[in-house]
């Protein structure tokens, strides 16, 4: 955490709160308020996202919610509202055959008696708009579960595509995990390899520059050669110069018109000695022809 | 003149948030005035268990008179009550039962004050939530000054209340959000209302090598002083010190005072000294690098003034409005409302030692002009004079009509929660705007 410095002599507190704000967003990249973290949080993004996450028994879970979810039966009431009918007389009548029709004309007889405590029509009115709004209610009940039963229906199917959706959703997540990791393999495998390649390159610069003087040891190769073919040193200095000329005969490098300019005798050697035979300059690069890159070192330039 | 101070609990041992500042209140006033307490046999908060005696009694030199509660507090009743009022739509019968619920219920003490309207000039009530508070300001509108201690709680959007804020004839309140708060909820703008708070009077001769023998405790620490409670914001200031020791860094220790009613953390930078005297709390102040107060719900941190008094920058949980606006109003610490704040303000608190002084500077000179108890005096002797001067005038209470039978019980109330939920949150912060550049007044 760095340090905190207030210049002036006054402070202002939420002055001092923005610039720690700021800092906190500087640190986080976005300022996310606690609420916005717990939404995040309560989310689970992770779950979706990362394929390790994901419930291996999907499948098995989707089967037995879709068990749970199996559509209900149509609920529609026990009885019927028509098998009743709510007129003027249907609290006077009795259902006892002929024992009946007695009390029902008995009741008739008294129902100016019965008036004199209630109201009976009242009631018979009240019960007749009862009856009319169960009905309604009914009707409005039966439509509303036919409809839920249409929504239900679709919502399976809906959810057997969003189950097909999501799985192979979380098959091709995971094939694209198992991708990147190949490729962040291949990617270390070739930063290794580059390195390695780095490393060597650097080494063999190095023996190059380090070398012991060259001058000695083609001194010492001229000598070799002296003694088995009983020419000098100035010989095979020409004789690899006129292979190194005929190989790259087209191509006019650095190297070539550096060592032309600094050795002008050399080169009119090399168009003198152009007729000589193959099989001379093979013998002469045999002992030499390894250290080719000694060639191009300072100390061979100054030769 | 005579007055009354009207309060749930009183005594000299008893540290409780309002019953302390009733206390310093009566005893302040009591060099202006003659000054009596009304409160009841109750010692314990929660229960309200008749523990002293009935009668007269005498405290540091004020009178005292205790009357019995009725019943004590059924937690789950309580709690049930409360789930409803606060939770559900409900009828004023509802918040009245919850009322007696909450208690402490004595209706001795009410009929008191019924028997007895012209014993007193002015009766200084103390907590608005509270049985006493509710039916002694109906029984005496004219002469009640309410110092309602009101928080941002589901309690402060009950029905009942609204007519307790606009009947009386003063309200003493202890912070800016606190009066936003309540003109909010009962549209009291035409009582006369002032800021006080409460005074605080810090010994000269608190002496930080004196803690340090004592308790062996050196270096740099945050100080934490009160109760050690979860609903004080404890548990969330255990969790960021121990990330903050973690991460950042090691060397502050966190320094506790006061009564334990959680699990301390055992951790090697956590100390608990219990409860301890005044002299040791000046002490551990004057030898603290930053007092720290988590909590969420305050009308009123007298801590952080006793902080500021004694030249220590706080550090506070800028989720409560009324400490963030203290605060900034003070110029006297930093706040925090997540755990990235934390750790940096308390970072540039421990590592900038001219930062701390300059908070402590400006922290000490808002105490100086608002919270000593020069200026609390005269803030309500100003007022009980403009008082007397409009009775002097014939002042004539305009009576808030109660609800009768039928009205108590219509379920027509909100849920109380709903309605303090939809109130504005954040600190008042318009004096602070406007006395940028200027000096501090002693009119906030």
């Amino acid at each position: 955490m760095s340090e905190f410095k207030i210049q002036s002599d006054r402070v202002d507190v939420e002055q001092i709160m923005e610039q720690i704000r700021a800092r906190i967003k500087d640190k986080r990249g976005v300022d996310y308020t606690e609420d916005q973290i717990r939404e995040l949080a309560g989310a689970k993004l992770e779950r979706f996202l990362d394929p390790k996450n994901v419930r291996s028994d999907l499948l098995k879970h989707y089967r037995q919610n879709k068990q749970k979810d199996a559509p209900t039966q149509l609920i529609r009431p026990p009885i019927s509202s028509e098998s009743y009918d709510v007129d003027p007389d249907v609290i006077y009548r009795s259902s006892r055959g002929i024992a009946g029709k007695l009390l029902y004309g008995l009741r008739r007889l008294l129902k100016p008696i019965l008036k004199l405590f209630f109201n009976p029509d009242m009631i018979v009115h009240i019960l007749a708009i009862q009856k009319a709004q169960i009905d309604w209610m009914v009707d409005t009940h039966v439509e509303l579960s036919e409809r839920f039963e249409k929504i239900a229906t679709a919502r399976v199917e809906l959810d057997a595509l969003t189950y097909e959706v999501l799985n192979n959703l979380v098959v091709e997540m995971t094939r694209l995990s198992i991708d990147v990791k190949n490729h962040k393999m291949r990617v270390e495998s070739v930063a290794a390899r580059l390195d390695f390649d780095e490393r060597r390159a650097r080494a063999l610069e190095q023996v190059v520059a380090y070398r012991p003087n060259p001058r000695k040891s083609s001194a010492g190769n001229a000598n070799d050669v002296k003694d088995d073919d009983g020419g000098d040193g100035s010989q095979l200095r020409r004789r690899r110069r006129r292979r190194r000329g005929r190989r790259r005969p087209d191509i006019p490098t650095t190297e070539v018109k550096e060592t032309a300019a600094s050795e002008p005798q050399a080169t009119s050697e090399r168009a003198g000695t152009d007729g000589e035979k193959s099989g001379d300059s093979v013998n002469a690069s045999d002992g030499s022809s390894r250290p080719s890159v000694t060639e191009n070192s300072p100390d061979t330039s100054e030769q | 003149m005579k007055l009354a101070v009207v309060v749930q609990r009183y005594g000299a041992d008893l540290n409780g948030g309002a019953e302390l500042h009733a206390r310093y209140i009566a005893e302040r006033l009591a060099k202006h005035a003659d000054v009596e307490v009304l409160t009841t046999c109750a010692r314990d908060y929660i229960t309200w268990r008749n523990e002293l005696p009935p009668g007269t009694d005498s405290v540091n030199g004020i009178l005292v008179k205790r009357f019995k509660v009725s019943h004590e507090r059924k937690p789950s009743d309580f709690g049930n009550i409360s789930d409803h009022v606060f939770g559900s739509v409900h009828s004023i019968a509802d918040e009245l039962k919850w009322l007696r619920s909450e208690g402490p219920t004595s209706p001795e003490l009410i009929d008191y004050l019924h028997q007895h309207p012209n014993q007193y000039d002015y009766v200084i009530f103390f907590s608005y939530r509270y049985y006493h508070t509710y039916h002694g300001i109906g029984a005496i509108p004219e002469k009640a000054i309410l110092v309602p201690t009101a928080e941002r709680d589901p309690a402060l959007g009950l029905a009942i209340f609204k007519p307790t804020f606009r009947s009386v004839r003063a309200v003493m309140y202890n912070s800016h959000e606190e009066k936003f708060l309540i003109h909010k909820v009962s549209e009291n703008q035409h009582v006369p209302g002032v800021v006080v708070g409460v005074g605080s009077e810090v010994p000269d001769t608190a002496n930080r090598e004196r803690f340090q023998s004592r308790t062996g405790i050196t270096g740099s620490f945050l100080l934490y002083v009160g109760r050690i409670d979860e609903n004080k914001g404890c548990a969330e200031m255990f969790d960021y010190f121990e990330r903050y020791s973690s991460q950042v860094s090691n060397k502050l220790k966190l320094v506790l005072i006061g009564s334990p009613v959680m699990t301390i953390p055992k951790h090697p930078n956590i100390r608990h000294l219990g409860f301890v005297t005044e002299e040791e709390k000046y002490d551990a102040m004057s030898a603290a690098t930053v007092l720290l107060m988590p909590s969420y719900f305050e009308s009123l941190s007298m801590v952080t003034i006793e902080a500021w008094a004694m030249r220590l920058p706080v550090i506070v949980n800028g989720k409560c409005d009324v400490l963030r606006g203290q605060t900034i109003r003070a110029n006297g610490g930093l706040y925090y409302e997540s755990y990235s704040e934390f750790a940096e303000s308390l970072h540039a608190l421990e590592t900038d030692q001219d930062l701390r002084l300059k908070l402590a500077r400006d922290g000490r000179r808002y105490y100086e002009h608002h919270y000593t108890w020069d200026v609390i005096e005269q803030k309500y002797m100003a007022m009980l004079d403009k008082l007397q001067a409009a009775d002097r005038k014939g002042y004539e209470t305009i009576p808030e009509n109660r609800p009768g039978w039928f009205e108590r019980h219509k379920r027509i109330c909100k849920p109380a929660r709903d309605i303090v939920d939809k109130l504005p949150t954040g600190p008042v912060l318009d004096s602070v705007k406007k006395s940028r550049g200027k000096p501090l007044s002693n009119n906030p």
